[in-house]
């Protein structure tokens, strides 16, 4: 009966694609996780996934250098000034 | 991340009053910016859309009607400006040939047939990081848009879709295809020793 219900990894997969892996209804949400714990091959995948979207929020702040903001600031403001 | 000005704020701007100009670049140069680095422009070239961005909205002040936050419409026309700066060396790909090898992956029954390889780390390293950073350039402008607004800057749907001028299934094609993007290229460049 499980076997028949548990999505399969390319459901899963496309699951954790749309970012709606717990979203899902609770039954359905439930599969979901019993498959990632019993398969390695999409535990994998969903890992990689969550690594990317840390990283991707991280991008571009080492560049947001308070220093940096607050001079491209003050730049912006003397340009758009009516001279 | 700033909050939006107020309405009162706009009829000042209107006015011409004193701050006005300088509360409205206070309040959104940090999130120009970063939108602007998250596209891969370079720091010169975010502060010139940034600044062609204020410029651009302060010209058409009157037909801002305050429906839609000013966050959401300073990103919108700072999109369209990156994507005028790009036009020329801006091409969409084939995104077909993407999810057609996604879909290979697996076989009838959809079970893995080519499983996924690359990083097993449950841990997020700086060399991991460094690969993504790198897969993250070749997105497509509305790629690394759609998915910075989402994952960074937490933004609705409804305001991605105002911003890049897309229904919500484009958006989650997009989404859905960076991120297969993303994680096919991590795989690559991984599994080909480019990371040692």
């Amino acid at each position: 009966m499980i076997k028949r219900l548990m999505p399969s990894c390319r459901e899963v997969s496309e699951k954790v694609l749309v970012g709606e892996l717990f979203n899902a209804p609770l039954l359905q949400r439930g599969l979901l996780r019993l498959h990632l714990m019993l398969c390695e091959h999409c535990r994998r995948f969903s890992r990689q996934l969550e690594m990317i979207s840390k990283t991707v929020e991280e991008i571009a702040r080492p560049q947001l250098d308070p220093r940096v903001v607050k001079a491209a600031k003050r730049r912006i403001l003397e340009h758009l000034k009516p001279k | 991340m700033p909050t939006d000005i107020s309405k009162d704020d706009i009829r000042a701007l209107k006015e011409g009053r004193d701050g006005a100009m300088a509360e409205l670049v206070n309040s959104y140069t940090q999130t120009l910016l970063a939108v602007s680095f998250a596209m891969g422009f370079s720091q010169a070239d975010a502060e010139e859309l940034a600044q062609e961005t204020f410029a651009a909205f302060l010209s058409a002040l009157d037909r801002f009607e305050g429906r839609s936050q000013i966050k959401t419409y300073l990103v919108g026309i700072l999109y369209n400006k990156a994507a005028d700066f790009r036009r020329k060396s801006y091409r969409e790909e084939s995104l077909d040939k993407i999810q057609d090898d996604f879909e290979k992956r697996f076989n009838e029954s959809g079970l893995w047939s080519r499983p996924p390889l690359g990083p097993e780390e449950s841990v997020l390293t700086g060399e991991i990081k460094e690969l993504i950073a790198q897969c993250a350039e070749g997105l497509t402008l509305s790629q690394k848009t759609a998915f910075f607004l989402r994952e960074s800057e937490g933004e609705s749907s409804e305001d991605i879709c105002n911003i890049l001028g897309v229904s919500y299934t484009n958006l989650r094609v997009l989404l859905y295809r960076a991120r297969i993007k993303l994680r096919e290229c991590l795989e690559k460049k991984w599994e080909s020793g480019k990371h040692d």
